[in-house]
């Protein structure tokens, strides 16, 4: 197999870098999952990773907020070096949101008390307050209706919305997203990707691991292709989908297109 | 025209049912009539037994044994107090439950089964038991009248839990009673030593008391056990791993001289009944330790990655998130559980304490019964079998319904 090249993902000049990852390695077990990482992302941005199974897009996002840790190099959220000390894992978990592919909604609770936990146990955030907030973000994702019923008895569509409500809930400056649409129905796809495209649009900084190709093209700033846990070529859609540079990224595209 | 016809044999229904299934050929119509034949005979002679050859008035004589034991007769109004608190917390329980839209309908069905008891108790004892007489009907009269007042107060389900707490102490303090034993031996009050303590009375505070203790207790092991601090686990699993390792006969005998031995007093200072409800409640929490396990290992890791990134701590994730998916999981177990802890306290007896399984033994020897040709076994066991089966049976329907209606919703 060709040699795979390993690319600086640096924000465009002039953004306030809301996430910086310098030389970031992990591992699992001796399985090396993350190399020699370089990435900055601006606030605002949409950044689109792109890559097959086992690429490591889905670590990659999970270090963000904690989920994974790190082994090596640094991870800056805020400005805020990322480290074992509770206080400052918390303090980013408070800053990010995290949508993920099977959803994780919280069963035993209704629609609502789902969107509305962190803000009264985290934020200590009064309840009638917690609770109009909760049903102004469901309106937003179009499922106001359903706040009183459990997440059982919604569609995996509305799910996901719902699960979006709830990483807005906290009113985060970032929002991961892990194959939120990989996990759905075709037909449910559009309706959640139509949330995001509308969240795209409103300016917050997005992170968003998916195979939804007419959504990289259509709102992301910037998209990273990741192989074999590196980065390996990164640029605006129009470059991306016209125009990519490595072999293996046209190899990818040309099997998925 | 076609003629009308027949319509053809039913082929569903009860009838149709034996037809086809009991009356198909000859064998089988030989045989399913012998069985019911011999079903018949063996009811017959059972109620013919009962009815005409039990006897009864013995059971109905040691009536106090078996509710109280050995327990002051002229304090017998404290017990029936007790029992009143109890009923009235319990429905006042009920009657509470009636405005939230859960857990009505089973609250319901527990309060009037409890209710259907003491109101034939207040019939019996109006009728008969004078030294009681107007006690069980007062037990009826709290009980019912917690009920309605829970219904018309909603707002007290707000304090219910420190009323339960209240009321559990105050049962405590009325049973056992507040002065020394020889302070003064008339006094209504008295302290009654726990040796005194038996009967129906002693099970249900037995298992009251390690159903109710050995749920947080066993939470509590199973969470140690999953815990990353090896203190805490290796406690937790050797515990649990050495409490299931044997019968509850035998930590029943060595807490009766281990317990003493840790406190360092000679055995007979520490009353047997507390050796007894340590070792019932240790010994719950470990088989509740791993049922809530099982609970735990069920709730996918989704849900906790869910919990961390919206930034609760741990011990909020475990309790509003993990533990209430787990513990309904596990409900059916944890209820057989209880219904298990209910039953085995008639292991007691091994330590000396007369509950109503063992009362039964000494009614089974009284001069008067060994005179009886055949003794009255089968009547003893007959009524212990009932009053277990009264409270064994409740609990299992109660299982059943709350697991049909936290499935509401779900999944």
């Amino acid at each position: 197999m060709a040699d795979i090249k390993n690319t600086h993902a640096t924000a465009p000049a002039g953004g306030e870098h809301v996430i910086a990852m310098n030389d970031m390695n992990k591992w699992y077990g001796d399985f090396h999952v993350l190399k020699d990482i370089n990435l900055s992302i601006n606030k605002g941005e949409v950044v689109v990773v792109i890559g097959p199974s086992g690429s490591g897009k889905s670590t990659l996002i999970r270090c963000v907020n904690r989920l994974e840790e790190y082994q090596e190099g640094e991870l800056f959220v805020n400005n805020v070096l990322l480290t074992d000390d509770i206080k400052v894992i918390n303090q980013v978990r408070k800053e990010t949101g995290m949508v993920f592919q099977q959803f994780n909604l919280f069963p035993h609770i209704t629609v609502l008390d789902n969107v509305t936990l962190a803000p009264i146990n985290v934020r200590k955030v009064r309840r009638s307050e917690a609770e109009k907030k909760g049903m102004e973000l469901l309106d937003r994702v179009g499922i106001a209706e359903q706040a009183h019923k459990f997440p059982g008895q919604l569609s995996g569509g509305q799910q996901q919305r719902v699960a979006i409500a709830r990483g807005l809930a906290m009113e985060p400056e970032i929002l991961l997203f892990d194959e939120p649409t990989s996990a759905l129905d075709p037909e449910m796809v559009g309706e959640v990707l139509d949330v995001m495209k509308e969240l795209a649009r409103s300016g917050i900084t997005m992170i968003v691991v998916t195979h939804e190709m007419g959504f990289a093209r259509e709102v992301a700033d910037r998209v990273i292709f990741m192989d074999e846990g590196q980065i390996v070529e990164v640029g605006d859609p129009e470059h991306f989908f016209t125009n990519p540079q490595e072999d293996r990224t046209q190899d990818f595209l040309s099997k998925i297109l | 025209m076609i003629p009308a016809r027949k319509p053809p044999m039913a082929t569903s229904g009860i009838g149709p049912w034996f037809r086809q299934n009991m009356f198909n050929n000859i064998g089988n119509s030989i045989i399913s009539i012998l069985a019911v034949a011999f079903v018949l005979l063996s009811m017959f002679n059972l109620f013919t037994w009962v009815f005409t050859e039990g006897h009864w008035e013995v059971v109905w004589k040691n009536m106090r044994l078996f509710g109280v034991y050995t327990y002051p007769t002229d304090l017998l109004w404290r017990p029936l107090l007790a029992a009143a608190m109890t009923m009235g917390l319990v429905g006042l329980s009920a009657g509470l439950a009636q405005h939230d839209e859960d857990g009505g309908e089973i609250m319901r069905g527990v309060f009037w089964w409890f209710f259907a008891l003491v109101a034939f108790l207040a019939v019996l004892g109006l009728i008969f038991w004078e030294s009681v007489r107007f006690w069980w009907l007062i037990v009826a009269i709290v009980n019912i009248g917690g009920y309605y007042l829970g219904k018309a107060v909603p707002q007290l389900s707000r304090r219910l839990i420190w009323i339960w707490a209240i009321g559990i102490i105050a049962v405590f303090v009325v049973i056992a009673g507040v002065l020394p034993a020889d302070s003064n031996p008339e006094s209504a009050m008295r302290f009654v030593k726990t040796k005194n303590w038996g009967g129906f009375m002693l099970t249900l505070i037995i298992s009251a008391f390690g159903i109710i203790v050995s749920f947080p207790l066993g939470i509590a092991l199973a969470l140690g056990r999953k815990s990353k601090l090896p203190v805490l686990k290796y406690f937790s699993i050797g515990f649990i791993e050495i409490v299931r390792g044997a019968p509850l006969i035998a930590w029943l005998f060595i807490a009766s001289v281990f317990v003493p031995l840790l406190l360092d007093q000679s055995p007979d200072k520490v009353p047997g009944l507390y050796r007894v409800l340590a070792a019932v409640t240790l010994f719950s929490a470990a088989y509740m330790a791993e049922n809530v396990r099982g609970g735990l290992a069920a709730v996918p890791n989704g849900q906790t990655e869910a919990a961390q990134a919206l930034g609760l701590s741990a011990w909020q994730n475990t309790r509003m998130i993990v533990l209430p998916q787990a513990l309904r999981a596990v409900i059916p177990a944890i209820v057989g559980q209880s219904i298990g802890l209910f039953k085995d306290t008639s292991l007691v007896f091994v330590v000396g304490l007369f509950d109503i399984f063992n009362v039964h033994k000494i009614v089974a020897t009284q001069p008067e019964v060994l005179l009886i040709p055949g003794g009255i076994r089968l009547e003893l066991s007959l009524l212990l079998v009932a009053v277990y089966w009264y409270f064994s049976f409740r609990m299992s329907i109660a299982s059943r319904q709350l697991e049909k209606q936290l499935g509401v919703g779900e999944r």
